[in-house]
């Protein structure tokens, strides 16, 4: 699983993740994203090349759009394959976060 | 990708990284069972609308052993009802191990129906004098949950019946203490008959996944279980199927499940799937060592856990609300 970040204008910070999010892969997510939840306040985490998200991956996601969102700021999700889109959609995590499908409205809606 | 490919993947996945743990050892104690290979290592999962998913060595057979229990009692309440039944066993947990030869200092009756005193005592309630029929009943309802004929491994029902010591005892201080009636003989043939039953993964997984679907055989549709009693076994298999490693297991992933000491331990999320992982090595409580770091994984990976934050508490609440 490949974590890459890059800051974007507007303080944005877009995290790209890579390949599955399973059990194996969502301890290194968890702790990246524990930072970047730690110092960030406008987060879009590109999932379009994620293949797969479990159950644990999910938390990954979850726990630090929670801390962004508790401290004011915004964290949006972008670009989930089908697969990924109906875990967010039945666990309910898609009302949480908001999940866009373009890398325009996305960018949007953190400004 | 269809999700069950997902999940074929996953299931894959686990069974190629944990088929080279070498950790824990083969039951001795009946000495049948230490002929068992420890290298066998096996999952399926059904759903309840039929879909099999399979890895490793499915198809190998070993004996039910522990994993009756929740099928007896299941039988037991509903022939008996809950309060003849509970007359009988409680459904606290004990903390003790398997053998455990304690009973209920309060009310006397074996702690719970997943320990060997409380089964003995669920035996003693399906049995029938002679105690050919109750056997053959157990048999021919298991053989309708796995969907295939099912038989008893003979080897094993006798090894059983020849070093059973330690459950004659339980038995007699149940009996002594008025929990079972005075045909010990026969309870106790009840008992490893139920024990020595021969079963594969698949088998297992269509019985888990049975009692998921409300009793009904997800491939047969068979109507087994009455579904009314299916919560109350359920229940104590959440609470007390992993004898003294249950607490641990609710915690770590949380689901009912039962081991036995042949390896194998059932699983089930209700309503959706049937779990079953056979691997013969077991660890210092008597749970398959591969089966429980499956299980884990499995629970971890699609969410499985009765308390993960994705699992809605009660869809019946959902339309009040």
């Amino acid at each position: 699983m490949a974590i890459t970040t890059e800051e974007l204008a507007g303080g944005i910070t877009r995290v790209i993740l890579e390949g599955r999010l399973d059990v194996e892969n969502s301890p290194a997510v968890d702790s990246s994203m524990k930072v970047i939840a730690g110092g960030r306040n406008l987060v879009l985490v590109d999932l379009r090349n994620v293949s797969f998200l479990g159950s644990m991956g999910l938390r990954s996601l979850v726990a630090p759009a929670l801390v962004i969102r508790g401290r004011g700021g915004k964290m949006v999700l972008l670009g989930p394959n089908e697969m990924v889109a109906k875990v967010l959609k039945v666990s309910g995590v898609e009302n949480m976060i908001p999940v866009h499908h373009e890398l325009q409205s996305a960018l949007a809606a953190l400004q | 990708m269809s999700e069950l490919s997902h999940v074929e993947q996953i299931v894959e996945h686990i069974y190629q990284k944990y088929r080279n743990i070498d950790e824990g050892d083969v039951a001795t104690y009946i000495p049948e069972l230490a002929k068992a290979n420890p290298e066998h290592f096996g999952i399926c999962l059904v759903t309840v609308d039929g879909r099999i998913v399979h890895a490793g060595e499915w198809e190998q057979e070993f004996t039910i052993q522990s994993i009756c229990k929740p099928f007896a009692f299941q039988m037991a309440l509903e022939q008996f009802g809950r309060d003849d039944t509970l007359k009988r066993v409680g459904v606290e947990p004990s903390g003790e191990a398997f053998n455990s030869i304690e009973l209920d200092p309060k009310t006397m009756r074996p702690f719970n129906p997943m320990i060997n005193a409380g089964a003995i005592a669920i035996s003693s309630l399906i049995k029938t004098e002679p105690p050919e029929l109750g056997v053959q009943q157990f048999v021919e309802r298991m053989q309708v949950a796995a969907g295939r004929p099912l038989r008893i491994d003979q080897a094993v029902l006798a090894s059983e019946s020849l070093t059973g010591n330690r459950n004659r005892a339980i038995a007699y201080l149940m009996l002594n203490c008025g929990v079972i009636d005075g045909e010990v003989n026969s309870t106790l043939e009840q008992y490893f008959s139920q024990c020595s039953l021969l079963v594969n993964c698949q088998d297992l997984a269509m019985m888990a996944a049975t009692l998921a679907n409300m009793g009904t055989n997800p491939v047969t549709h068979e109507r087994v279980f009455d579904f009314q009693y299916i919560k109350d076994v359920l229940t104590v298999m959440f609470t007390c199927g992993l004898y003294d490693h249950a607490g641990e297991w609710a915690y770590r992933v949380g689901l009912p499940a039962k081991s036995g000491v042949a390896g194998g331990i059932l699983g089930i999320v209700n309503r959706q799937l049937g779990i079953a992982v056979y691997s013969p090595k077991l660890d210092a409580k008597g749970n398959s060592v591969r089966g429980i770091l499956a299980c884990r994984d499995l629970a971890n990976e699609l969410g499985l856990h009765a308390f993960e934050f994705t699992n809605i508490g009660s869809n019946f609440m959902q339309s009040m609300l």
